[in-house]
């Protein structure tokens, strides 16, 4: 139920207008009230605050006494006397769940922007939601029920609450404060923010953790810790009895300590950890395919240096990792970032859970993969094999063979003088054979999409070009290249054209395959500039 | 009053009649009263008709008896051969027709003066189909066209009609923001029988294209939303979201909405980072984040079993978010 | 068919496959049946209404020359039906406020909206039911069909200057009755028109 501001005998209409000197300036209206609910014991207090700090403290009272300020800010004064009138407070609800609302009109407001921030004071024994988009802080203490906060943006301090709390941020730190032990289940959750903890040090409980990005530390004694995932953590402080908290961040840190303790005595999680058996790349050179064991110390965030002398080997879990020259082998993970080399002169084998892989000119046989994104090489002069789930693999030059695999998205390569096989489950596929080759071994295959196959003048080849299609028609292979000849057939239901025969004499297999799509072989390849790897 | 209202009034009458309700009070308000009723009007909403009757009436309709047992069943075209012109012919039209190729001399008629009372152009269809005498049809086939689709028909003891598809090329020149240009690559983007080469082609070009915040057509980017989520293969898909994310000026709620499918759900990672990617585009050229969005990416970076980069990514963009 | 014209579906038709009918039907079925819901004011009649149209499009489809709009011809379909329910002693228009509204879902949708909606919506059923049947049905094809008065004179069976006449008359009665006080006073003097 919405109604207009109430006036009580406490009201006070305090109006500060404030304008600055230069014209054209904005105005800042202040206006504050005053207000007491009676609200029961156990009841419920539900603050909901577009934009405003909201301040909670439980004190030796019977009854809510609200003090709420309002700010306008507007270009000029009729503007704010609008934005007044659209700024309201309702209030709803009853004892038992008592309602205060801050009521603006939905979208941004281009001329005036508003805020409300409440000061309440509460009996202890209530419990308090509070949601906020927009504030610089939210506090609230003593309260002995529960507590639970959403926010966007801002600060939330919970100071000595003794029910259960659960904080759910976006990009707000979150602060935890006992005198005493940890009294009741605790969740707090940011994407973004910090979270610190301090708490008894005879405080019992579980406690489940997790930082994607940031560190986990504690200057509280934990046993039995282990990983649950390569980011959560689990263990025991003291001798739990029901009791769990769980702080939850993905790019800040957590910090939890006794109240009072120094800060500097923390000591992070995964020093606490069973080690975890991990299953990491194959060391470059050693022969060696099996799991490697992984200390959590190997687990770090990401990586930028301009070379490495010799042979180089890093983990991440999260993190971009760029590198300008590696002399040497290199073997490359992140579970989620991209990967950026300039040179390796050695074996590279580079790997991402999710991220584009772009690297420059690869001495040695490649491997690269990465779950989702593109792959860029300038020049993988062994060949090698590069594969992404999803996303698009150029290639400059390869030197050698050449396997490419594509879960979804095109495939090219500017100059292969090596064998290739390409196959992209759906995309394009765009092949150019070095000018300098006779003939080569060519698999291309696209489950949807096209196949174009650009070579030298002079060429030669068996060629095998298939084009499968609910809607075929004989243009869908072409060549400018004399010696194909075209059969059409029906299988199941689609017309498939073939096109096969010798070019410029014959040589080594070209297989071209494209379903739903065409195959273009061009004889002209000098269109696309060679690529001469550097001496 | 009454003339203005059954626009009865030539252009001149009409606007001194506007000009003068603007200065007079009694007639103002005469005519604001019209508008407001008019407005009360078009609250009226527009009803649903129930399923049960388009049922009944097409059980009505015996299908088996009405179709002749010449008639070859109408196979559905490919829809993305906007290239093919459909002919209700009845005879084989040759190329030479469209050239307007006549064999025969012309008989002379003497003139008689012309009584147009207004001609109007009509816009040329691409989906026009023609029903041709067959004694205006030149009897030379040139240039071998490709024929589809055929149908007999018997209308008469004497006549037959012969239907059928035939391909000739079209080429449709424009400025990218022709509305017919717009209109027709939507119309290959959504096409959902379109042959691969056609459609993915069209989203490159649409990329270079419409990338261009001058040529933003929010047109295209439904158009490019419809196949983001609707094509089953994911190197299709990822283009789209990739185009996409170039096209922001152009995105209105509807791709936006598609953005976020995409990101929520589409099985390949590669997608959802590229619809990640979009969305981090369209919040970086001022767009509002609502709360939808909002829950989306927070629901992304808190996901436990979906890729780290996206979550990672999603984060990002959360940390942008400050109140504007 | 989508791509079909009117005029190519029903030479279609004329021609003996009732394949088309499906496609004519989708086309214009929502304005036919919201045209005979809002001149009958009973769902059910506009139910049979809009059946019978579409059957009688199929059965006479030969009287279809293509030089009208095929809309043109259906709404005339269904105003010489509409015409003839009336006629009959016991169907006089009655209100339908049982009929479950089926609407499109709409972003801005709030309870009180809605109720606003249904309101609103009550009362212009009533004023549409305080005109004659002929100002009914010429504002309803001209207002909320589109059609021009060349066409809704076609439908009657009237002159184009009857139709204006019944438009402005329809208008008249409709401001009197949802614009409340507003708009009564003295006729301008001056006023061109």
């Amino acid at each position: 139920m919405k109604r207009t501001i109430q006036v009580s005998r406490y009201l006070t209409a305090l109006v500060v207008v404030a304008t600055a000197a230069t014209a054209g300036a904005s105005v800042i209206v202040t206006d504050q009230w005053r207000n007491e609910y009676a609200i029961s014991a156990g009841g419920t207090l539900v603050i909901d605050n577009t934009a405003g700090n909201v301040e909670v403290v439980a004190g030796n009272v019977t009854k809510i006494f609200v003090t709420c300020e309002r700010t306008i800010r507007a270009g000029d004064n009729v503007v704010a006397s609008e934005a007044r009138s659209q700024t309201q407070q309702a209030v709803g609800g009853d004892e038992k769940v008592r309602i205060l609302r801050t009521v603006v009109p939905p979208g941004r407001n281009a001329r005036w922007s508003s805020s409300v921030s409440y000061v309440v004071r509460v009996p202890g024994n209530i419990n308090v939601k509070i949601g906020t988009e927009f504030s610089e802080s939210i506090r609230v203490s003593g309260v002995r029920g529960s507590v639970a906060i959403k926010n966007m943006n801002g600060s939330i301090v919970l100071d000595n609450i003794l029910g259960t709390a659960v904080v759910d941020s976006t990009n707000g730190s979150i602060q935890y404060l006992s005198n005493g032990p940890l009294p009741a289940n605790t969740q707090l959750f940011t994407i973004n923010g910090d979270i610190d903890v301090r708490a008894g040090v005879q405080s019992n409980f579980v406690w489940e953790t997790q930082s994607i990005t940031g560190d986990v530390k504690t200057a509280f004694g934990v046993h039995g810790g282990r990983f649950l995932n390569p980011k959560r953590f689990r263990g025991n402080v003291n001798v739990p009895a029901g009791i769990t908290l769980i702080t939850e961040t993905f790019g800040g840190n957590v910090l939890l300590i006794p109240r009072g303790a120094d800060v500097s005595a923390a000591r992070d999680v995964r020093s606490m950890a069973v080690p975890r058996i991990a299953r990491v790349l194959p060391r470059a050179g050693s022969g060696s395919t099996g799991p490697q064991v992984l200390t959590p110390q190997m687990i770090s965030v990401g990586l930028r240096r301009p070379s490495v002398a010799g042979s180089f080997e890093y983990v991440t879990s999260i993190g971009d990792i760029a590198i300008g020259e590696i002399r040497g082998d290199a073997s490359l993970a992140t579970g989620a970032g991209q990967i950026q080399l300039g040179t390796v002169t050695g074996q590279c084998v580079v790997k991402s859970y999710g991220g584009p892989l772009t690297l420059g000119d690869i001495g040695g046989e490649l491997i690269a993969r990465t779950e989702a994104g593109d792959v860029v090489v300038q020049s993988a002069r062994r060949g090698g094999t590069i594969s992404t789930g999803g996303g698009t693999i150029r290639i400059h030059y390869t030197g050698g063979a050449t396997r490419l695999v594509s879960g979804g998205g095109d495939i090219v390569v500017r100059q292969a003088a090596g064998q290739i096989t390409a196959d992209a489950r759906s995309g394009d596929i765009s092949i150019t054979i070095d000018p300098a080759r006779k003939t080569e071994k060519i698999f291309a295959r696209t489950l949807k999409g096209n196949v174009v196959l650009n070579v030298p003048a002079g060429f030669g080849a068996d060629v095998e070009a298939t084009v499968s299609s609910a809607d075929a028609t004989s243009d869908l292979i072409r060549t400018d290249i004399p010696g194909l000849t075209i059969q059409r057939e029906q299988v199941n239901g689609k017309t498939r054209l073939r096109a096969t025969g010798k070019i410029n004499g014959g040589g080594e297999r070209v297989e071209l395959y494209a379903d739903d799509g065409g195959i273009l072989i061009n004889s002209d390849s000098t269109r696309v500039s060679p690529m001469v790897p550097g001496q | 009053m009454p003339l203005l209202l059954t626009e009865s009034l030539d252009r001149n009458r009409r606007e001194l009649t506007h000009q003068h309700i603007e200065s007079c009070a009694v007639c103002s308000e005469e005519w604001n009263a019209y508008k407001e009723t008019w407005k009360v009007m078009a609250e009226l909403p527009e009803l649903e008709v129930p399923a049960r009757v388009r049922d009944r009436f097409l059980a009505s309709v015996d299908h088996s008896q009405q179709i002749p047992a010449n008639v070859v069943p109408f196979q559905r075209r490919p829809v993305a051969r906007w290239l093919t012109q459909a002919a209700a012919v009845v005879v084989i039209a040759g190329g030479g027709y469209f050239a307007g190729n006549r064999t025969n001399a012309r008989p002379l008629v003497a003139p008689t003066e012309a009584t147009i009372q207004s001609v109007q152009q009509a816009p040329y269809s691409i989906a026009e189909t023609r029903v041709l005498p067959a004694s205006q049809i030149s009897p030379d086939i040139q240039g071998r066209p490709n024929i589809q689709n055929v149908q007999f028909h018997e209308s008469s003891a004497d006549k037959v009609g012969l239907s059928f598809d035939v391909t000739s090329r079209v080429t449709v020149t424009g400025s990218p923001g022709d509305r017919s240009m717009v209109r027709l690559l939507s119309y290959v983007l959504e096409s959902d029988q379109s042959v691969t080469p056609s459609r993915t082609r069209t989203i490159d070009w649409v990329k270079q294209t419409y990338s261009d915040p001058e040529y933003a057509e929010p047109e295209i980017a439904n158009a490019l939303a419809k196949v983001l989520r609707n094509d089953t293969h994911e190197g299709v898909r990822i283009r789209a979201a990739e185009t996409l994310k170039t096209l922001t000026p152009s995105v209105g709620s509807h791709t936006r909405d598609a953005l976020i499918e995409a990101l929520k759900s589409d099985p390949n990672p590669a997608v959802r980072i590229k619809a990640m990617e979009a969305l981090a585009g369209l919040v970086q050229g001022g767009a509002s984040f609502d709360a939808v969005m909002v829950d989306t990416l927070r629901q992304k970076a808190a996901q436990d079993d979906e890729n780290l980069y996206v979550r990672a990514k999603a984060a990002e963009v959360l940390g942008t978010i400050r109140r504007q | 068919m989508k791509h079909l014209s009117d005029q190519e579906l029903m030479r279609v038709v004329q021609a003996g496959d009732y394949s088309p009918a499906s496609e004519i039907y989708d086309r214009y079925s929502g304005r036919i049946y919201n045209f005979a819901f809002r001149f009958l004011k009973n769902a059910e009649a506009a139910e049979d209404a809009t059946q019978e149209v579409f059957v009688k499009m199929l059965k006479y489809a030969n009287q279809f020359h293509g030089d009208a709009k095929l809309s043109t011809w259906l709404f005339s379909i269904t105003a010489n039906w509409c015409r003839d329910y009336l006629r009959k002693a016991d169907n006089k228009p009655k209100d339908s406020d049982d009929v479950l509204l089926t609407l499109a879902a709409s972003p801005e949708y709030s309870p009180e909206r809605d109720l606003e909606r249904r309101e609103d919506e009550k009362r212009v059923r009533g004023a549409l039911s305080a005109l004659t049947p002929e100002q009914r049905e010429a504002i309803l094809l001209s207002r909320y069909q589109g059609l021009s008065y060349a066409e809704i004179a076609l439908i009657a069976g009237c002159s184009e200057g009857a139709v204006k006449t019944r438009v402005f008359r329809a208008m008249e009665t409709l401001k009197k009755l949802l614009a409340g006080d507003a708009g009564r006073g003295d006729r301008c003097l001056n006023a061109i028109s």
